[in-house]
């Protein structure tokens, strides 16, 4: 299964979240319905894993490389963020931020589609490959959560119906994907010195990646000095864009003409 | 309800002093890049920079315990200061991110500060250092008195500490050399980028043989008029191989035969060869509205010219795979004449000497039949000081995870 299948795939994994959404939102009423429309938002994932599974299986290299494919692992993962928070912190808004999210990724996907390429260059052909991308992704699905979290905050305090559990939750997301973050950037410079001879280079993409972590740093720090709420959560929305520069903005950067962490199909 | 206000620079804590001082450190930097005429920082090598080392510590500890109740050291070792200094380092690492950071790059006053070369310029040091002052204080007033509630604490900022100013000082004893090896010759000189100039190796290396593995050629379909190749039905790159389809438009391709090595000798149809001599061949038959065509194509090899198939206004033709594994077969000579045989290759450096050799690069224009591959030497002294100290975040952010998740239980 491949970017052919793909379009269908993604119809469906956008029927069960749509679909999920719904009824969930009518479960509020109808407490028979709830069960379903988890079912139903869960397949949706579940789907996209199968999906991840098999196209792993036909490029015979973990789709990791191009930003088509982390997109793919964003989408698949970020609603069970979501279903996460609403298990452990029975927070119930924050799944439809986050599946809202996975259709958007995909759908970037569907207007922009990949090209399929099997190789894969010898650089990236290290141990560290997959754990050093995932851990980031991983990261990333945690601090977009953790943003998503801080724009609702912000909403909610605009209405001055701001509560404590919801700051906490976006609190909790960040300091998560902040501890998968420093995974990253470590796992990062330790492939670094077995590839490219040193841990690190300032290469604009580890460079970038620095910034976005200062910048969370930054948050927690800011977290402990209890700054006031509301500056609390622009500042955590606001830092999720420093995060999409390091992700794929810095592509786009004069900088990046010199940058060895190119691995997109031209 | 009554909303507590903190204002970001509230007087009486700290905020303004940290950033007025984090803004006198970039700009006493500029100041040094402009008056040394763009020279940039020379840490010291060894052994000052070990002192120096020693000497941080010390200052440290000492300061740190001594005069932990006076105003300004509980200020240099607080959030303020901390946060003005995360801001300072990441407002320099943006420019840095966004301008290319090449010695080459831009000119005047842009190249006079060092914007061109952040991480090695002034402000950028300056306030590493205060930075690392900051962490140090930071990092002692949570060791003493001793809590088991901030060994998390303790291990994130302690390592980030050690890391950092390991690889601040010793930096000045890293040595990277790229080392070119001809197959068949002895080399025992690198170049050193930093100095510019070809240092001798205690060792010397021996090129056996230098060899690249590709992945299958690739079909396709060039447009001379739009300079670029264009996508096909199935929106994959084309590896290929007996019996694939493929098409463009109204253009279908069927592969007939395909031969990983061959040449061509005379104008006849290739013939198989040894992967040294030969360039990949396919056979091809393209059908598009009435017409019909089969025939031979290849990429350009040494003594074979490029064939392709003129489709309408297009060019159907066969691209040499990308690289799959390259690697060379190298022998290392120590000054007592001691010999050691290895393979270089990608993401597989070898140990030879106390220093890590790696399989860097190779003639590209020449692709399989490079009989140059490029080594590059690192001598890195300073490595198990930066790695203990990524050991230590590691540590921290384990407990960092585990903590988060109990408090979040909690809830």
């Amino acid at each position: 299964m491949t970017w052919n299948e793909f379009p269908i795939v993604a119809s469906v994994a956008f029927a069960c979240w749509g679909g999920g959404s719904v009824l969930n939102l009518f479960s509020a009423k109808k407490q028979a319905l709830k069960v379903p429309s988890h079912l139903l938002m869960g397949f949706g994932c579940a789907v996209m894993v199968a999906f991840l599974v098999l196209f792993w299986q036909a490029i015979e290299r973990p789709p990791l490389r191009t930003l088509g494919e982390t997109r793919l692992w964003y989408a698949t993962m970020i609603p069970l963020v979501g279903f996460l928070v609403e298990y452990r912190w029975k927070i119930t808004w924050l799944k439809f931020y986050c599946m809202a999210l996975a259709a958007f990724f995909l759908c970037i996907n569907l207007f922009y589609p990949d090209i399929l390429d099997k190789t894969l260059m010898p650089a990236l052909q290290s141990v560290w490959f997959v754990p050093h991308v995932i851990v980031y992704m991983i990261g990333y699905v945690f601090l977009a959560a953790a943003s998503a979290a801080a724009w609702h905050n912000i909403y909610l305090d605009y209405r001055s119906q701001s509560s404590e559990r919801n700051e906490a939750v976006g609190h909790y997301l960040a300091v998560l994907g902040f501890v998968f973050l420093t995974f990253g950037l470590l796992f990062g410079a330790f492939w670094a010195k077995e590839a490219w001879g040193h841990y690190w280079t300032w290469d604009p993409k580890e460079t970038w990646a620095f910034i976005a972590w200062l910048s969370y740093l930054g948050y927690l720090h800011l977290h402990t000095e209890k700054v006031g709420k509301r500056k609390l959560q622009w500042y955590l929305g606001l830092t999720f864009f420093v995060l999409l520069i390091s992700w794929f903005g810095v592509n786009y950067l004069p900088s990046a003409q010199n940058s060895v962490h190119s691995y997109q199909v031209s | 309800m009554q909303q507590q206000q903190k204002k970001f620079f509230e007087t009486g804590r700290g905020y303004k002093e940290g950033a007025l001082t984090a803004c006198i450190l970039v700009a006493a930097g500029w100041i040094i890049e402009l008056a040394s005429s763009g020279k940039g920082v020379a840490v010291p090598g060894w052994p000052v920079n070990g002192v120096l080392f020693a000497i941080l510590v010390v200052i440290v500890f000492l300061v740190g315990i001594l005069l932990r109740k006076h105003e300004l050291v509980a200020w240099l070792g607080g959030i303020p200061l901390g946060l003005s200094l995360i801001s300072a380092l990441a407002g320099l690492s943006i420019v840095g991110g966004i301008l290319p950071q090449d010695p080459e790059y831009g000119s005047g006053l842009l190249s006079d500060i060092g914007l061109n070369r952040v991480f090695a310029s002034w402000p950028f040091a300056l306030v590493c250092i205060l930075f690392l002052l900051n962490l140090g204080f930071g990092f002692v007033k949570k060791l003493v008195p001793f809590k088991v509630s901030n060994i998390q604490f303790m291990l994130f900022h302690a390592g980030f500490w050690v890391a950092v100013t390991g690889a601040l000082l010793g930096s000045a004893d890293l040595q990277r050399l790229a080392i070119p090896l001809y197959e068949g010759k002895e080399s025992k000189k690198g170049y050193d980028r930093v100095l510019d100039s070809m240092v001798e190796m205690p060792f010397s290396v021996y090129l056996h043989d230098f060899a690249i593995e590709e992945y299958a050629p690739i079909l396709g379909l060039y447009d001379p008029v739009q300079e670029k190749f264009l996508p096909n039905a199935s929106r994959a790159i084309l590896e290929v191989s007996p019996g694939l389809h493929v098409s463009w438009g109204d253009i279908e391709v069927e592969v007939l035969e395909a031969m990983p090595h061959g040449t061509l000798q005379g104008s006849g149809d290739p013939v198989p060869s040894d992967s040294a001599s030969g360039v990949p061949f396919a056979k091809v038959r393209v059908k598009y509205g009435e017409k019909e065509q089969t025939g031979w194509i290849n990429p350009q090899g040494p003594g074979t010219e490029s064939n392709y198939l003129a489709v309408e206004q297009f060019a159907l033709v066969l691209l040499t795979g990308t690289p799959k594994r390259f690697s060379s077969e190298v022998m290392f000579i120590d000054k007592s004449g001691n010999k050691t045989i290895a393979t270089l290759e990608v993401n597989k450096p070898f140990e030879f000497a106390g220093w890590k050799i790696y399989q860097a690069g190779y003639d590209e224009k020449a692709g399989k039949w490079s009989s140059l591959s490029v080594a590059e030497g690192v001598k890195d002294p300073w490595l198990p000081v930066v790695y203990a100290g990524f050991y230590l975040i590691m540590a921290g952010n384990l407990m960092f995870f585990w903590q988060g998740m109990k408090k979040s239980s909690k809830k």
